[in-house]
């Protein structure tokens, strides 16, 4: 027998497809915000730096927003496809703000993301800056009408069951339900420090080999500012999110921390620093505990704790160790972070932020941690939300297509095989366009005045 | 149906008309890839959808969410009636948008020219095969993957998309590429619109004696059915006189495109497929689609605006 079954093939299916998406979806959020900036900054100013960056990097932002466009219109149809049981009955909501997405985000961006492209010397400075602008508002649109649609299936809201079909009866809530705004604030975020590293990463390349490059020092300087500011505050967003969650989802919060039951003698709940979470014998082994600390960040007191794992039955947790350590991974590629801000404003402040060799040569490998991090934290999200497709309400076995096993494998073969010629041609492609120099993207009259 | 689930199957219409439409220029320019003759004139007619194409794929996401927001239970229904089928499709089109923005970033892009024209080719097929079984009345059936285009009029149904396209492609690059490429094409243009005329109407006959019922449906709407085909004459004598040569042959296509989709969808209400009739259970509760013609409201008149500016601006030479 086949070791996964329909259910098993089906999520596998759509966390592929999701995990993939993520990562062109993230870039496409912070690139156009930055390259938006970029093309304004330099039609104000005049100056030739922001005009370099501007075309250093839209061809990145073009190759990446085509995947990005590509693959999350598979997820859209996928999810018709694989999940026959939440569209029909949740297509009243669903459906709804998917295509709230569609009308004001999508059309939006692929417009404007032509004239972008296209229309440069045919519409004119101020219509350029315009269509820059749109395209980057058209990707927060998009997150918004996307992640309330996923926030809805994780904090349901304003609706009523009848009859095997979930009516919406408030809109305002079903939109902005309790989880909406943490998770579009946290999502937004976490883009621009993903997009924010792999800029300052391929800037730090560049300054290893050519450290007097005007363009790359303004590149790392501004990407090391946005995450001065973006960091800390995404930590403080983040665990914000964490007691947003622990409200909603406590079971979600309590496989995060792998707390599967109250010990007196403990006094509050250690943190968990490492720890293999065991199911079957429904506790951590091997695990590395700093004492107190885990009721400090969740309860904001030394003392208080959170329903552990085993007030719930076994079908209604989460696979505990892969919510436990995705959630790991998140938070200490977040806490690493703030570390490389911490030495990059100490370097700043001596005034050898581009010549210190070690530091440069340190930020070139940072160049997929914050994409790291958002694949952590939606498998956290997602993994630590099942078995529910809307929580408390329909799981996601009633949910799923009765396909047969083959027919899962056979078109997971066919996503996989796309998905990774893409990835081939992608990252060849990245690297490419990466060698440029951004030194020789410089014109003196290209100064984003025309 | 009611009121506002008439509007919406209105709109979900006609945004799979302008779907066609627009990608099927798209999709078009690939068909017709081996048929150009110079490398230059293939890479001219490349950068001639580059600006548009996501925003032409987009009506179809438009109208499969607006169908997915309206009418859920067709909506989980067709989709998985067509699992495979609709993967494959989704990854041509996946190789298709990533070969418009990779194209001009490799050091040999014509390498792409191939990949364009099969995938194109495949797509159109498949949309075609499996429009022509939705027409048919497949797909409201809860088992998955019962769909079956490989029956003969779904094969037509393929074919005459691949020419239709082909044809949309053809007239498109002959009003947006300089005139010296696309002139030397005159005879290949006649043949290609004579055999994809001659087809449709194959198809349709077939189509009307498979599905007894469109057939007496379109017999009972004779009235309306000719009102649109007059109305489509009037816009195609129109468009010979008001615009230039170069451009009336995309309008003419574009014309009868609109028109017999228009008699289809005709003939298919207030059914939400052929012999399906929409009962309480296959609508959205009534508040979904309030709601979502209010966002609709708003927004198409916009879409509109912005696409006809970007047309216009990015087409002026």
């Amino acid at each position: 027998m086949f070791p996964l079954d329909t259910l098993d093939l089906a999520r596998l299916q759509f966390a592929s497809t999701l995990l993939f998406h993520i990562i062109f979806l993230a870039l496409s959020i912070g690139l156009s915000t930055y390259l938006a900036f970029l093309r304004c900054m330099a039609a104000w100013k005049g100056d030739a730096i922001y005009m370099a960056l501007y075309r250093y990097w839209l061809p990145h932002f073009t190759a990446n927003y085509g995947a990005g466009v590509v693959s999350g219109v598979v997820m859209a149809f996928e999810l018709g496809l694989n999940w026959q049981g939440f569209t029909r009955a949740a297509g009243g909501i669903n459906g709804v703000l998917l295509s709230y997405e569609v009308v004001t985000a999508f059309f939006l961006e692929a417009t404007f993301f032509g004239l972008m492209i296209f229309g440069e010397g045919k519409i004119g400075t101020r219509m350029h800056c315009f269509s820059a602008i749109m395209v980057a508002v058209g990707a927060y649109l998009s997150s918004f009408w996307i992640l309330a649609s996923n926030s809805w299936m994780q904090t349901p809201a304003g609706f009523l069951h009848e009859a095997g079909t979930y009516v919406p009866v408030d809109w305002l809530a079903v939109v902005f339900n309790p989880s909406s705004l943490y998770r579009l604030v946290h999502m937004s975020l976490a883009a621009m420090i993903a997009t924010a590293f792999v800029v300052a990463s391929i800037a730090a390349w560049h300054l290893l080999k050519d450290r007097t490059d005007p363009v790359s020092r303004k590149m790392l300087s501004m990407a090391l500012w946005m995450l001065t500011f973006v960091v800390p505050l995404q930590i403080a967003a983040g665990d914000l999110h964490g007691l947003n969650t622990l409200e909603n989802q406590p079971v979600k919060v309590a496989a995060m921390e792998a707390y599967w039951e109250h010990k007196p003698e403990q006094g509050g709940m250690p943190m968990v620093v490492a720890a293999w979470p065991d199911s079957a014998s429904e506790s951590n082994r091997f695990a590395l505990e700093i004492p107190r600390l885990s009721s400090l960040y969740l309860t904001h007191s030394l003392t208080e704790k959170i329903q552990p794992l085993t007030a719930w039955p076994e079908t209604e947790r989460p696979n505990v160790p892969l919510v436990f350590w995705s959630f790991r991974l998140m938070v200490y590629t977040g806490f690493a972070m703030l570390g490389i801000v911490a030495v990059s404003l100490y370097l700043r402040h001596r005034r050898s932020l581009f010549d210190t060799r070690w530091f440069l040569r340190a930020m070139t490998l940072t160049l997929p941690m914050g994409l790291i991090a958002i694949e952590a934290g939606w498998i956290t999200t997602e993994a630590g939300r099942q078995p529910w497709i809307i929580y408390g309400e329909m799981t996601t076995r009633e949910a799923v297509t009765p396909y047969g096993t083959w027919q899962l494998i056979a078109s997971l073969a066919v996503l996989w095989t796309i998905y990774t010629l893409v990835s081939v041609a992608g990252t060849y492609l990245f690297f490419k366009l990466t060698r440029r120099s951004p030194r020789a993207m410089l014109a003196k009259d290209d100064n984003g005045v025309s | 149906m009611d009121t506002l689930a008439t509007v919406l199957y209105i709109l979900i219409a006609l945004a799979l008309s302008i779907y066609f439409l627009l990608d099927g220029y798209t999709l078009g320019v690939g068909l017709n890839m081996p048929f150009l003759r110079h490398k230059q004139t293939r890479e001219h007619a490349i950068h001639s959808v580059t600006p548009f194409w996501d925003a032409n794929q987009t009506w179809l996401v438009f109208a499969v969410s607006a169908l997915y927001g309206a009418f859920p239970a067709l909506y989980s229904a067709i989709l998985p009636a067509f699992y495979i089928e609709i993967v494959v499709l989704l990854m041509l089109l996946f190789v298709r948008g990533i070969v418009f923005e990779f194209y001009e970033k490799f050091s040999h892009p014509e390498r792409f020219h191939a990949l364009l024209f099969v995938a194109a080719l495949t797509a159109a097929f498949l949309q075609g095969a499996i429009a022509t079984q939705i027409l048919m009345g497949q797909g409201l059936s809860d088992e998955p993957s019962h769909g079956d285009i490989w029956q003969y009029e779904s094969a037509l149904g393929g074919a005459v998309f691949i020419l239709g396209y082909a044809v949309l492609g053809s007239a498109w690059l002959r009003m947006t590429l300089p005139r010296a490429s696309t002139d030397s094409q005159s005879t290949y243009r006649l043949i290609l619109g004579i055999v994809a005329f001659l087809l449709l109407v194959l198809w349709i006959v077939t189509c009307l004696i498979e599905q007894p019922l469109l057939a007496s449906r379109v017999g009972e709407r004779g009235g309306i059915i000719a009102g649109f085909a007059a109305t489509g004459i009037v816009g195609a004598v129109l468009a010979r006189n008001l615009v230039n040569t170069r451009t009336a042959a995309f309008l003419w296509a574009a014309c009868i495109l609109m028109v017999l989709t228009a008699i289809v969808y005709v003939c298919i209400y207030p059914d939400l497929l052929i012999g399906s009739p929409a009962d309480e259970g296959a609508i959205a509760p009534h508040a979904s689609l309030l709601f979502l013609l209010v966002g609709l409201a708003i927004a198409l008149p916009l879409i509109v605006t912005y696409t006809l500016y970007s047309y216009r601006s990015l087409l002026k030479s």
